[in-house]
């Protein structure tokens, strides 16, 4: 996760990030921008390279998700440092609400955005945390729109904290994936905050989408 | 005859505007003001922003008398500024851009600036002082780049001023800038503070640090007040930024300045450029806080420069990036 936005000097939560301890805001430096920003990332994770829309891997359809709102505190997120972390790659991805096992092992017809993802190096003894999130769109189209505006990163990315995106019919699916338990917190908290202003705006400018039911979508 | 909707929100101000064929048909903004000695963090920002985007949004086409299909292309503020502010500001126009199945445009904030400068005074090929919270830069234009003669080499003025208004706990309502300025006039007693200027560059870290350090003592015994301080501080960073400027004009033989940038409104640096300017036989041109100060419209009207000239930017290209220098751009729509 970037270190960025410093503003004032301090470390903020990231250009992806809520802000952090109390430190002034305002830009600094030559050219606009935090003055600390130099995408230090706490974990030395590898950057994640991104190549554009890389389809994504084969198996079985999407099945049984049908209309999942976005989740509650309760929901997908990682568990707080303490409790039990979720496993990383290679073990099982938190089920939906219905018990069904996400996208992400063996999903086909569906569309990877951002490009291929590197598995995030850990050190000796450390656990990666994930959180998964997986949306329904009235349409295709709407989910690919989604994901299309969601999938852009501030650039250039140094951060540690993945971020998988797949569209998949009406799906949107969402996963994050850090070993820092404070810089997966803050990139669920920003990718919320960033879902709920996409689904405001398709709201906003195309309100129709979101009050009809439309024939052949699934409830 | 294209318009060109424009997003901007690289720092504390968030603003939806409209141009179409060098006309400003509209240009709301709000601004997110955090109480006395405090600054804008970047999540509080941003929270303020998408609180009030669409709204703004929906405003700038009434304001405009236009519809969705009006536009022929979406503009936003690429960089640089604070992330999380961009970020929010990019996915809305991300988000507008597919929906209304328009190209979209991602624009350096500080060509931006220019831009609309250029547009609204009508100025031909100026030397530009660009001056706010987040840049100070000295540039002209030359082969195809905004090019920087000069720049500060830490803080910006604006923030070297915004900082010290936190110092006094003056308002950041309308901003702390302008309540200086209110200040400054009312000042009698110039206090003499470091004077940094290392030849075409400026320094303003210093001049914070050690006003920091003697306002309260200065304060407490008397020596001055705080109109005073203010008062100092100008005229002090103002001289500078003349300076700077006036070696750049002499450096490349120009006959007019341009100030643009949020610190572009005061108007003591107005009058000190202008009084330069006419030692040197110079024109100054200016606009006012419409303009000067962040907006929509700056968005959109360099937006409309590059969408003419055949710019666009592919969604899988269209992130934010904090530091994005001016001269990065390619200004293919001038000669």
């Amino acid at each position: 996760m970037q270190a960025a936005d410093l503003g004032g000097g301090g470390v903020a939560g990231g250009a992806e990030g809520q802000g952090g301890p109390d430190v002034p805001g305002g830009q600094e430096g030559p050219g606009g921008g935090g003055a600390g920003e130099a995408g230090a990332a706490a974990g030395g994770a590898p950057p994640v390279e991104r190549a554009p829309h890389a389809p994504g891997p084969g198996g079985d359809a999407l099945r049984g998700l049908g209309g999942h709102a976005l989740p509650g505190p309760g929901g997908h997120a990682a568990p707080w440092p303490g409790g039990h972390a979720a496993p990383g790659p290679g073990g099982h991805a938190a089920p939906g609400p219905g018990g069904h096992a996400g996208p992400w092992p063996g999903t086909h017809a569906a569309s990877r955005l951002g490009g291929p993802v590197r598995p995030t190096a850990t050190g000796p003894g450390s656990q990666l945390l994930q959180f998964s999130l997986t949306v329904s769109f009235p349409s295709p189209v709407e989910a690919e729109m989604a994901g299309q505006s969601l999938a852009p990163r501030v650039q250039p990315y140094q951060g540690a904290v993945q971020k998988e995106l797949i569209v998949s019919g009406n799906i949107l699916a969402i996963r994050l994936t850090a070993g820092d338990p404070g810089q997966l917190r803050i990139s669920i908290t920003s990718c919320l905050n960033q879902l709920s202003l996409l689904v405001q705006t398709m709201q906003h400018s195309v309100p129709l989408f979101f009050t009809k039911p439309r024939p052949g979508n699934r409830a | 005859m294209p318009a060109v909707l424009g997003f901007e929100g690289s720092a504390n101000k968030i603003g939806v505007g409209v141009v179409r064929d060098g006309k400003v048909l509209a240009n709301p903004r709000r601004t997110y003001v955090t109480p006395p000695g405090t600054g804008f963090l970047p999540g509080d920002t941003a929270r303020h922003h998408r609180a009030v985007i669409l709204d703004l949004l929906q405003e700038a086409l009434m304001e405009a008398g236009l519809t969705s299909q009006d536009i022929d292309c979406i503009a936003y503020t690429k960089g640089p500024g604070m992330g999380a502010p961009l970020v929010s500001v990019a996915v809305v126009a991300r988000t507008v851009a597919q929906l209304w199945n328009k190209p979209l445009l991602g624009v350096n904030h500080c060509i931006g600036h220019i831009e609309m400068g250029r547009l609204i005074t009508g100025a031909t090929s100026p030397t530009v002082l660009y001056v706010s919270g987040g840049n100070t830069q000295v540039i002209a234009y030359s082969e195809r780049r905004y090019r920087i003669f000069g720049e500060t080499i830490d803080i910006a003025v604006g923030n070297c001023l915004d900082r010290f208004a936190r110092v006094l706990k003056i308002s950041n309502d309308p901003s702390p800038g302008y309540n200086i300025e209110q200040m400054a006039k009312r000042g009698k007693k110039l206090v003499e503070l470091p004077y940094t200027v290392k030849g075409m560059d400026v320094s303003f870290s210093g001049i914070l640090s050690f006003i920091e350090d003697v306002a309260q003592r200065m304060l407490a015994t008397g020596e001055c007040t705080p109109e005073d301080l203010c008062f100092s501080l100008q005229e002090t960073v103002f001289a500078m930024l003349v300076e700077i400027t006036e070696r750049a004009m002499a450096h490349c033989g120009s006959h007019e300045a341009l100030i643009v940038g949020g610190v572009g409104c005061n108007m003591r640096l107005q009058e000190m450029m202008e009084t330069m300017c006419q030692e040197r036989g110079a024109r100054l041109f200016a606009t006012d806080e419409r303009f000067c100060i962040d907006n929509g419209a700056m968005i959109a009207q360099a937006g409309w420069e590059m969408f003419r000239a055949g710019h666009r930017t592919p969604l899988s290209e269209s992130g934010v990036t904090q530091r994005y220098r001016t001269d990065e751009v390619e200004v293919t729509w001038r000669d």
